[in-house]
């Protein structure tokens, strides 16, 4: 239903020009008219997209609208600019998971323990025949040999405290999602992001008869949510053909990653595309970058800091703060 | 493959210049040794590299841009001995795993600024533990249990404490023991107080301050508060070096979450406080954006004769020298010996449960578990969670929930040791939007959505803006060395130039829960007393399993501490236990030294351990005049003190 | 000796190498050992005057990050305060207190030609371990032809050296006189340091 390309504009209101009025009155408001119309422009050159398809648009829009829905408490995700950082991120360093570490061998988390079917993985070359200035390998600092290793987790009981307990432990750790090592696939964030748009449009046509952006809003919220518990998986059947569904990700982890980005375009600084006009700022009470003197407040953080009911502040940007400190604030 | 470039030889080669680094190169330098500190990041110039972008959570928090680049060299982690361990492939909210520093200062670009010193118990765990309630009560509550004595006591630390506080501008007013002397085990009594006052108070502190004064600790004496110590300039301020400090301007981008950068020099890092005054004595080479790699040895393979580093056009240098210091984060260092064949590498035999070896040896972990056992309350006092406060001001704590401060028979479940307990932090101390409690979340029985819909919206609104606080804790009681917990290389993964990864292994022993069910039913007594509403004990945990996980940013060791010749003895010298005594003989010495994280603490904030760290630089530098003094023409008695 | 081992791989391309430059001696702001050794002694000991005093010159400037180098102490205090700093320095007083008037060796540099700049107070010196300490009672200032100046007066504000707490000159009162004077170099030195300090931060 969105509009590709199309979202919104800043809310603001034309003021009509009063005819009778003397000569000084309008022209003030003819200037304050231009004015709008030009911020209006400057908005409306930011308002565009330079890395989500057609199809990626029309699905992502109500989804974080989903996530942060307009509603009677305030504005939504899409009022925001939500998907303007998202697509910002996409393109860039995040995107291209520019600091992250994506090295082979890519090992799954969650694999659970077996002895009979263990993991082998080839070491790497550099520290099967790591050699020391002696010569020799070191077992412990290198291998010395390029044979596969094999992992096959198991439980280990301990006693303390004269208790013994078990505690189990898979072939590989079972990190929360979100975690610094739950992320191992062999793909970026841009492919990731990609391939799973299509496989949540896929699972919504499978599951629930058509399209995210047709259902209604319980449905909408519905599938997310079995993205977070990986029903893609477990309740539809993947074809083995189909390339379109979650076959090589996790639905949670995608989840994780629709959710937080979501939020993260609500809340961080609108340099980055989204939080549009702070209005998500605006929600939570943040004051980004006004110290309390941003708009001549006159307030300081040493009282602040020690005060036992808070203050609400106008948020100030950091594209502001430094434009303020540049004029030798 | 590229020229070697010879770099003249000097007197003391450090290596990383963070805050260990910073300490040695600056007493070594104004003793007038020739000293050459090599790092892989940059000097980070605050007022033109950040001053204007620092306030930014996207780009500080998860971009880490002003951080050590994940793909230059990551970790990987596991839990068992059993497990292939899992890379660390991306940064995340909060800043959890792969925390090295980048450039001049090293990790301390990304911490909130808390500091305090551990106690005397802490330097004689093992000891103590055995006279007070017997020999075999450490290996009864910690699975093949490798906890030892310090080298030194705290009393013989003490001094070093006081140096190390004069030199970062450490601020807080210690009168939390009774009787500060040097006899009263159980409080870290000072001989002299921190150089800056504390900082101002918050209401919360002041309620936490006055309920715990009327209350009765466990050891049946009154909890004696004092003001959280922060390694934030309360004032401006000269150090011992001459090297002036700006105080803290209280803007609020400074712990939180993320963690960040200080645009005024007011929080303590060695690019403030030490190095300007290595720079200015003349005597003292900065190598920035240069990767060590190598350390070469002697022939016979007990001596360090020169770095290796690559430049940031990828040439290869080498640089000699007389004496090594190893200032680089933990386990990095720990990599960097692996590397080099420098020491006996730890090897564990998880079948026999046995270990053998020394670098590597013995993984603490130093902070709170992610979800572990907590205790929560409300109480009704409000105030901004938006930017105004630091990371470590404003709180009061007590001591008394510590170390041996109350007696553990007759607890069950059994464990040593105790919590730091705090509370008043200033609220605005770091942004963290993206966070909450903990980033967003699936569907729960609490939230049946999730992060995600009006009602968990609902929950966001004015959220920096609160009338009431949620007050608690997730404590832990000291995090005990075992043989199953270390580091050595990753057969798998290689970092940017081709050489193995670090690898951790490391879970939870059960002293950190065990205590936490104990801390959790003392600090919930005082949150009744303080007239707490909806006093809760969450989550009970235990065993604490990889979920519970806050791994990396506070995994400490790999040099463990103690005074068995086959464990690696320290030597009066060097700080810590561990490279120095390996080859010892007689008449000759070893010429590296190391400080850090490199051991176990007791449960204290978590930069406890920087500031435990902190006396081993001093006494590192001090090792390494006496060393360059008596260097091959004297012979060394490094058995003497 | 052994040959280093050199991996396969050479720098990597996609990491940011950030610039760095490692700043000169002269743009760091370090005191030196034995004045700063002075300032903890004479800190001490002044402790409990009850008298208004406070650093000034140089070294109360570099107390605050002004990069400056003194080369000596100085203290402003008012006419009561020099006999009592007078008898808690009394171990190291080289010369007693008399009222002096000098000529200063930079003139100002506020008009089409240098004005000559004149001090008088009531000045007493001392002497520690080598470091010289000035003492000025009631410093007047007097530029060119016109009047003496009242003796300064102000609030001083406080700065921690190694733990010791010592009043100095507001570094407001100091960009008065030198703009007083016309050293904008001066003026500058200040504005520097107080932008290391506060970074547009209100």
């Amino acid at each position: 239903m969105a509009a590709a390309g199309g979202a919104l504009t800043a809310s603001m209101v034309e003021i009509p020009l009063f005819t009778g009025q003397n000569s000084s009155l309008q022209s003030q408001l003819s200037n304050s008219n231009s004015q709008l119309a030009n911020l209006k422009k400057q908005l409306d050159m930011m308002t565009g997209l330079v890395s989500l398809s057609i199809t990626e648009q029309a699905l992502l829009e109500p989804v974080v609208e989903t996530i942060i829905p307009t509603d009677s408490t305030g504005v939504g995700a899409k009022e925001a600019g939500v998907i303007y950082f998202i697509d910002r991120q996409l393109a860039s360093e995040y995107g291209l998971s520019g600091n992250m570490f994506m090295d082979a061998p890519h090992v799954p988390p969650n694999i659970p323990a077996s002895s009979s079917n263990p993991l082998q993985v080839n070491p790497s070359l550099a520290w099967a025949f790591l050699k020391l200035p002696s010569g020799a390998y070191s077992p412990a600092g290198g291998g010395g040999s390029a044979n596969p290793i094999s992992y096959s987790g198991g439980s280990q009981t301990f006693t303390a405290g004269g208790t013994p307990f078990t505690v189990n432990y898979g072939i590989t750790a079972s990190p929360r999602v979100g975690s610094g090592i739950n992320y191992q696939y062999p793909m970026n964030m841009r492919e990731f992001w990609r391939v799973s748009l299509a496989a949540l449009q896929t699972y919504s046509n499978r599951a629930y008869g058509g399209n995210f952006q047709t259902l209604s809003s319980d449905n909408q919220l519905q599938i997310l949510k079995d993205l977070w518990t990986n029903a893609p998986k477990t309740k539809t059947p993947i074809p083995a053909d189909d390339l379109t569904g979650f076959s090589n990700i996790q639905p949670s982890d995608f989840a994780y990653e629709l959710t937080f980005m979501t939020w993260a375009g609500f809340l961080m600084d609108p340099i980055y595309g989204g939080n549009r006009n702070m209005v998500g700022w605006d929600y939570v009470g943040f004051n980004g970058v006004n110290f309390g003197n941003a708009y001549g407040e006159g307030l300081s953080q040493k009282t602040l800091m020690v005060a036992s009911s808070p203050t609400k502040l106008k948020p100030a940007s950091l594209a502001q703060y430094q434009q303020q400190a540049a004029g030798g604030a | 493959m590229s020229t070697v470039i010879q770099e003249p030889s000097v007197d003391v080669v450090c290596l990383g210049v963070g805050f260990m680094s910073g300490v040695v190169a600056t007493e070594l330098a104004l003793a007038g040794k020739k000293v050459v500190g090599i790092t892989k990041g940059p000097y980070w110039d605050y007022v033109n590299d950040y001053s204007t972008t620092k306030y930014d959570e996207w780009g500080v928090g998860l971009g880490r841009k002003y951080d050590h680049p994940l793909p230059l060299q990551s970790t990987t982690i596991r839990n068992n001995s059993s497990q292939f361990a899992l890379p660390v492939r991306r940064y995340t909210m909060p800043i959890q795993y792969h925390a090295l520093g980048h450039g001049v200062g090293g990790a301390a670009q990304h911490y909130g600024g808390g500091m305090g010193r551990q106690g005397p118990w802490g330097y004689q765990m093992e000891s103590l533990t055995a006279s007070a309630y017997g020999s075999g009560f450490l290996s009864s509550i910690n699975p093949q249990d490798d906890t030892h004595d310090w080298p030194l006591t705290y009393a013989q630390y003490e001094p070093y404490y006081v140096a190390w506080e004069e030199a970062h501008a450490i601020c807080g007013n210690y009168n939390g023991s009774p009787t500060n002397s040097p006899s009263d085990m159980n409080y870290p009594w000072m001989s002299t107080n921190y150089p800056l006052p504390p900082h101002p108070l918050t209401p919360l502190g002041q309620l936490f301050q006055s309920t715990v004064q009327g209350m009765t600790a466990p050891n049946g004496q009154p909890y004696h508060p004092f003001p959280t110590v922060s390694a934030l300039a309360s004032q401006p301020y000269t150090n011992r070096y001459g090297v002036t400090v700006n105080p803290c301007v209280y803007e609020g981008y400074c712990g939180g979450l993320c963690d960040y950068a200080c645009e005024t020099g007011a929080k303590s890092n060695a690019a403030y406080r030490t190095i300007p005054a290595a720079i200015k004595s003349g005597n003292f080479t900065l190598v920035t954006n240069a990767y060590i790699f190598r350390l070469e040895l002697s022939t016979s393979g007990d001596q360090v004769i020169a770095a290796h580093y690559y430049d940031a056009h990828g040439n290869i240098h080498r640089q000699p020298g007389t004496v090594f210091f190893n200032g680089m984060w933990g386990y990095n260092m720990i990599r960097l010996m692996l590397l080099s064949g420098l020491g006996t590498p730890y090897i564990y035999n998880s079948g026999l449960g046995t270990g053998t070896g020394t670098v590597g040896r013995g993984l603490t972990n130093g902070y709170t578990p992610y979800r572990g056992t907590n205790v929560t309350g409300t109480v009704n006092i409000g105030g901004n969670s938006y930017p105004a406060g630091n990371g470590s001001g404003g709180g009061m704590a007590v001591y008394e929930l510590m170390d041996d401060n109350f007696i553990h028979s007759n607890i069950s479940p059994p464990f040593i040791g105790g919590g730091l307990v705090s509370a008043g932090g200033y609220l605005g101390s770091g942004p963290g939007n993206i966070t909450f409690a903990g980033g967003v979340s699936g569907p729960s029985s609490t939230n049946p959505n999730g992060s995600m819909g009006s009602a968990f919206k609902a929950t966001q609104q004015k959220k920096y803006l609160p009338t009431k606080q949620t007050v608690g804790a997730t404590p832990f009681a000291p995090d005990l060395p075992t043989l199953m917990n270390y580091c050595d290389l990753d057969p798998h993964y290689t970092d940017a130039y081709g050489d193995p990864v670090s690898r951790l292994t490391y879970d939870w022993t059960p002293n950190t829960y065990n205590g936490a069910a104990y801390l959790v039913n003392q600090i919930k007594t005082i949150l009744d007393q303080m007239g707490a509403t909806n006093v809760t004990v969450g989550s009970t945990v235990a065993p604490y399993s990889a979920h519970n996980d806050w791994w990396g940013h506070h995994l400490r060791g790999g040099l463990r501490i103690g005074t068995d010749p086959n464990a690696g003895t320290p030597t009066a010298w060097a700080a810590l236990s561990g490279y120095n005594q390996l080859y010892l003989t007689p008449t000759t010495g070893v010429n590296y030294f190391a400080a850090g994280e490199i051991t176990n603490t007791t449960g204290n904030n978590a930069t406890a351990g920087t500031h435990v760290a902190g006396p081993q630089s001093y006494r590192a530098a001090e090792g390494i005049k006496k060393y360059l003094q008596y260097v091959a023409t004297q012979g060394i008695n490094y058995l003497a003190s | 000796m052994p040959a280093p081992v050199v991996p396969n791989r050479s720098k990597p391309l996609n990491i940011p190498i950030l610039e760095s430059r490692v700043p000169k001696p002269e743009e760091l702001v370090v005191l030196s050992k034995p004045l700063l050794e002075a300032t903890i002694k004479i800190g001490n000991l002044l402790n409990d005057c009850s008298a208004k005093w406070a650093l000034g010159g140089d070294i109360g400037e570099i107390l605050n990050g002004v990069n400056v180098q003194p080369d000596h102490i100085t203290i402003l205090t008012n006419a009561e305060g020099c006999p009592e700093i007078g008898k808690k320095l009394a171990e190291f007083q080289v010369e007693a207190s008399r009222l002096v008037e000098r000529q200063i060796r930079r003139n100002a540099e506020i008009g089409p030609k240098p004005l000559p700049v004149k001090i008088r107070s009531y000045e007493s010196r001392f002497n520690f371990d080598g470091q010289r300490l000035e003492v000025h009672g009631d410093l007047r200032i007097k530029v060119g032809e016109w009047d003496w100046g009242d003796p300064l007066d102000f609030e001083p504000e406080y700065v921690y050296v190694v733990g010791v707490k010592v009043p100095v000159v507001p570094l407001k009162l100091k960009t008065e006189l030198y703009l007083g004077l016309g050293w904008m170099d001066r003026v500058r030195k200040i504005n520097e340091a107080m932008a290391r300090r506060h970074h547009k931060i209100v």
